[in-house]
């Protein structure tokens, strides 16, 4: 049930860490200039499902909705000298029938080897959040989102493959006349849990699995000297093998995947515009005759305004589409065993933010769904039974210190 | 009101210490005399983490909802407090960097700048072993 419990490497790395940091920090060595730099801050957020048919995050169809997301998670930083830094953070997450996990989310030392001026640029070693957009490196913490869940770029089945990388960042980041720029670059292996990405890549589910090979993510960043301008480019690349079960009727497969995200923001007083475009290029080859190659290109994209009515309130709209093959935008030419609407998914959604205080941030949203290729198949096994058309009331409660 | 009083109310009102801004706080260690709107954002949002001199940046701030924040927020840097908050929301939970420490009241902020080296704040009012320095 939890990969923590499964994974021993994990556990040791992080007892490991958390030690380390323990005996930094009660060194009398250490006087209290050093000890100020130690930070703890943590996050939960309790988000409830009402759907019209189809599950998202568990049993939402039901009467009563479903309770269906859970996260929370833990963190502290530290300082040992002036050009080295130490995080780590822990989170545990529940996201319907899909998955259940306490992982270590990011645990690094990050050491600033230049520091000149406006320029400066470091190395991040362990495991590092992946740079991709504006709302990866954060995904699961509900105050660092634009709403209740993200929008379809970031969607939850390729969550695993986009997470973070066990490995290295490069970093830089250089303040001009013009504005800020930063550059960062992961190289590593990415993480695992591929099931609801390998039943819809092979449309049905199959004794075999997916593995991860070591890949890399980068992002490019340029935000104006006041701030009210943001723009990036996010680039991943990513192999996986597929790897055969007992009396599976498919070969070991190659799947590569390319991924080329644009984002823009831009904030006009209380008013923020943001949109993001991705295209990612898919290549599944060698799985034998069962599978021939395809070459899919998928695409996605979403626009959306937030209004500040003030440093508490907000409401929100967005428009979001996904289309898993962008030459076959409404499924015409799919087999008859998949259902046409599993092609595209296009969700108008409305919403209210309010932050009572500091800690706490309670939201609302109402999407009108047009399409299924977002639904989990552990949440939704039948996928016939799927309706092309259909809606989501949510709520969400987080909590942070 | 006859004339007269209106006139004392006047003096009194123009004589009662008029209210100036927010000011940057710096330890005296510190070793600028001022700093552009940009760089002081820059220092705020954790993006500029040394002095000049190599002396590492401690930077504190009041609660989100003090008016001196939400003042220092908007008329200095020039950012609204919420968009402060999710820059350090993203620096912690993505493991990249820290957030300014929160104080409880400017008194504790000039205290708390007065005795840390490199350590940066802004207040009303200044203090010993502490220095104004402007925004230009």
């Amino acid at each position: 049930m939890f990969d923590l419990l499964k994974s021993n490497k994990n556990i040791r790395l992080f007892e490991r860490f958390i030690i380390s940091l323990f005996f930094i920090a009660t060194t009398p060595a250490y006087s209290f200039e050093k000890l100020d730099t130690f930070q703890v801050h943590g996050f939960a957020s309790q988000g409830y499902f009402l759907s019209s048919e189809n599950n998202l995050y568990g049993k939402s169809n039901k009467p009563h909705g479903a309770l269906g997301l859970t996260e929370a998670g833990i963190n502290m930083s530290l300082r040992p000298t002036n050009n080295v830094r130490l995080a780590a953070q822990g989170i545990y997450r529940h996201a319907g029938a899909m998955s259940e996990s306490a992982q270590i989310d990011y645990a690094l030392l990050d050491w600033t080897f230049l520091e000149h001026e406006d320029l400066r640029m470091g190395l991040r070693l362990g495991r590092i959040k992946n740079p991709f957009g504006f709302y990866n490196e954060t995904r699961d913490v509900a105050f660092t989102r634009p709403s209740i869940t993200l929008p379809s770029i970031y969607y939850e089945r390729s969550r695993n493959m986009l997470l973070s990388a066990d490995g290295a960042q490069l970093y830089a980041n250089n303040t001009t006349p013009a504005g800020n720029f930063s550059f960062q670059l992961n190289v590593g292996e990415l993480s695992n849990d591929l099931k609801e990405l390998k039943i819809a890549i092979l449309s049905f589910d199959t004794p075999g699995h997916l593995e991860n090979k070591p890949g890399f993510i980068g992002k490019l960043g340029y935000e104006n000297t006041s701030g009210s301008t943001r723009l990036a480019f996010s680039y991943a690349d990513a192999d996986m093998e597929y790897k055969p079960g007992s009396g599976d009727f498919l070969d070991s497969g190659d799947l590569n995947f390319k991924m080329f995200l644009f984002s823009a923001q831009q904030n006009i007083g209380a008013f923020t515009l943001t949109g993001e475009y991705l295209r990612q290029e898919n290549i599944f080859e060698n799985f034998g005759p069962f599978f021939p190659k395809a070459t899919p290109t998928s695409e996605s994209y979403y626009i959306q305004g937030d209004y500040h009515f003030n440093n508490r309130f907000k409401g929100y709209t967005r428009y979001d589409a996904l289309f898993l093959n962008k030459d076959d935008r409404t499924g015409k030419h799919y087999p008859p065993h998949i259902p046409r609407s599993t092609a595209y998914t296009k969700d108008y959604m409305l919403g209210l933010q309010w932050n009572p205080s500091n800690q706490w941030m309670l939201q609302a949203e109402y999407h009108r769904i047009n399409g299924t290729a977002l639904l989990s198949f552990a949440d939704n096994s039948d996928r016939f039974a799927a309706k092309q058309h259909w809606n989501v009331f949510t709520l969400q409660l987080s909590y942070r210190f | 009101m006859d004339r007269i009083s209106f006139f004392i109310l006047c003096f009194i009102c123009l004589a009662s210490p008029v209210s100036q801004g927010v000011e940057l706080v710096v330890n005296s260690s510190v070793p600028l005399s001022s700093l552009s709107a940009t760089e002081a954002r820059n220092i705020f949002t954790m993006r500029t983490q040394q002095w000049p001199d190599g002396q590492p940046i401690k930077v504190f701030v009041l609660n989100d909802d003090n008016p001196v924040h939400k003042q220092f927020s908007k008329e200095n840097l020039r950012v609204f407090p919420y968009k402060l908050r999710r820059i350090w929301d993203r620096n912690i939970y993505s493991g990249t960097g820290d957030a300014p420490i929160t104080l409880d009241s400017e008194e504790e902020m000039i205290e708390v700048i007065s005795t840390l080296a490199g350590s940066i704040g802004y207040a009303n009012k200044g203090g010993e072993n502490v220095r104004l320095i402007k925004i230009q």
